[in-house]
């Protein structure tokens, strides 16, 4: 009688533990079911929101840079024309500048003038990197290679950009050879450029 | 499925729900938060934008070439102080105006330095990416013989009505006045030598000019010279009573038109672009204790009496008030060639101004301050200064 006792309770205690392992188990099923998909929502929502954030903190960047450049002819004669770039609002911004053909096929950065002396420097530009404007959405070059940007220097940006006095830039119309380009402005962010202006130049 | 099982089944529940909404909430902030910065700044800078392009556009500079000392004097003309960045010395040379002695910043009105047509910058560039072609709107007004009126600021009269033309020998304004007052209405001005007066005919060559007025004796003359106190005396519309000379006094309420035929003052050309014509009348009205409202419509014509042709426009005036009583209208009158298509001869100009007072207002002054004309040759000689 005795031993079935015993026996009886051994039973009981170890069906007990069982369930005891098989419930600790499936809450740590759970729980590590729950951080799973928890952590990865999270992760994934975060990822989503600071993507999101950085595209709207350039898209704040560039449309201050739309609204701020002012683009205008300063001179123009047979064989050059000259343009005024400023920003009204001073910022410290880097701005760069290209010229490239109406077909956006063709650099022809080489016809571009800085008579100002050390306010842009001639910087090789991967076209992957530069984005130019249609239609209020930014699409990147079909250009292959690179192109060669006048990028501002910090003196540039100091002593203009920051002052609000017009950079002067120009092209010679001859370089051109009798074909239409675009003059274009880029703004420089997180090392890609993109375009803020731009002027239709026939020579 | 045991109730301990099921109890903490539930906790699990109720810590992945926290911490699902405080990431849901996190996210909706972050991105709503993004939302609003972009949209306030882009809304910010369009304002910016905005002002900026109204500033532009108040920038005026005029370039004037005075055919006596063969200079260009540069005016800012505009609403607003211009801050120079960039002189052209020649057309393919730039420097900085500190370089070169240019004045950096014109205040609004100002006249800087006069240059002469050889040393005159080819253009300025203003820090509002103005362009200024200095060199050859001088050149342009040197060849096209336009006599520039010396006047210190934006507009000045003295220079004009006071000292040299319209108090020319020359100088012949016929004048209308309705409904005719009681006595003879006289223009009456005040000048160094004392209170002159002009009633002139343009078909007698006697009554030219002005004169000196005998009767009633200077010591006897109680208008006030400058009635708004801009140091710039007025010609007067006033009425000879034989003793005693007055300002107009209409009746209230009623209507008042004044106009004024400057004769053969200008003459226009075929190389004639644009000419303007600038008038300042004040007005002195007496409001009979009720509300203070008047009127006032300015009409300019451009009238060749040879030929019968009149080019005629409204005046853009502003009327502003320099205490309760006194009115000031002034403004201008634009004739481009483009809609005029003038005829070259010799022209009037004539400046009608009707005043409509409120029921219970009366005029008790009517003066003319200044005309002025711009873009045409004004023919009438001027007195030397002290005249």
């Amino acid at each position: 009688m005795f031993i079935h006792l015993h026996r009886e309770g051994d039973l009981v205690a170890s069906v007990k533990n069982l369930r005891g392992q098989s419930d600790l188990m499936s809450v740590m099923i759970l729980i590590g079911a729950v951080l799973i998909i928890g952590v990865t929502f999270a992760g994934l929502t975060l990822a989503n929101v600071s993507n999101f954030t950085s595209a709207n903190q350039v898209k704040t960047i560039l449309g201050e840079d739309q609204s701020s450049i002012v683009l205008y002819v300063e001179r123009e004669n047979m064989t050059h024309i000259c343009f005024g770039v400023l920003r009204s609002i001073p910022d410290y911004r880097v701005y760069a500048f290209a010229l490239v053909s109406s077909d956006y096929k063709k650099d022809l950065s080489s016809a571009l003038i800085i008579p100002i002396p050390g306010v842009a420097v001639q910087t090789s530009f991967d076209a992957r990197r530069i984005h130019y404007l249609y239609q209020g959405e930014y699409y990147e070059f079909t250009f292959k290679g690179s192109i060669n940007v006048l990028a501002l220097t910090d003196k540039g940006v100091r002593d203009y950009i920051m002052q609000r006095k017009p950079i002067l830039v120009c092209i010679d119309k001859k370089i051109l050879g009798g074909t239409s380009a675009y003059f274009l402005v880029f703004s420089y962010i997180n090392n890609e450029l993109y375009e803020v202006r731009e002027w239709y130049v026939t020579s | 499925m045991s109730r301990a099982r099921r109890y903490r089944e539930g906790e699990a529940e109720i810590i992945g729900a926290i911490i699902a909404t405080g990431v849901m909430i996190l996210a909706i902030t972050a991105m709503f938060y993004s939302i609003v910065r972009l949209q306030q700044s882009t809304s910010d800078v369009y304002a910016k934008r905005i002002a900026f392009e109204s500033e532009r556009t108040l920038e005026k500079i005029s370039v004037n070439y005075d055919p006596n000392n063969n200079t260009c004097r540069i005016t800012n003309t505009g609403g607003i102080d211009i801050t120079v960045a960039r002189v052209w010395i020649t057309n393919t040379e730039f420097k900085d105006p500190s370089e070169v002695g240019f004045q950096q910043v014109i205040k609004r009105g100002e006249s800087i330095n006069s240059y002469t047509l050889d040393n005159a910058p080819v253009a300025i560039v203003t820090t509002r990416g103005n362009v200024f072609e200095i060199k050859s709107e001088c050149e342009k007004q040197a060849v096209t013989g336009i006599i520039y009126i010396g006047v210190p600021g934006l507009i000045s009269s003295q220079n004009i009505i006071g000292t040299t033309r319209l108090t020319s020998d020359k100088a012949c304004i016929e004048y209308n006045l309705t409904p005719f007052p009681d006595g003879v209405p006289v223009l009456v001005y005040k000048n160094d030598t004392g209170w002159i007066y002009h009633n002139c005919t343009h078909s007698d060559q006697t009554t030219y000019g002005w004169k000196i007025i005998t009767k009633p004796s200077q010591s006897n003359i109680n208008l006030t010279a400058d009635l708004d106190n801009s140091t710039v005396n007025e010609v007067i519309v006033a009425i000879n009573k034989t003793t005693q000379l007055s300002d107009i006094n209409s009746e209230k309420g009623d209507a008042l038109a004044l106009t004024l035929l400057f004769y053969n003052i200008t003459r226009l050309t075929n190389a004639t672009d644009t000419v303007t014509i600038f008038y300042k009348f004040v007005v002195q009205t007496s409001r009979g204790g009720q509300a203070h409202q008047a009127s006032y419509n300015p009409r300019v014509a451009l009238v060749s009496l040879d030929s019968n042709i009149v080019y005629a426009a409204p005046g853009a005036i502003s009327v502003s008030s320099s205490h309760d009583y006194i009115g000031v209208i002034s403004g201008y009158v634009v004739f481009p060639r483009y809609f005029y298509n003038f005829q070259p001869g010799c022209y009037s100009v004539e400046i009608t101004l009707v005043i409509n007072p409120g029921p219970s207002m009366e005029i008790t002054s009517l003066r003319l301050e200044y005309i002025a004309i711009t873009g045409a040759d004004i023919l009438w000689t001027p007195l030397p200064q002290s005249q």
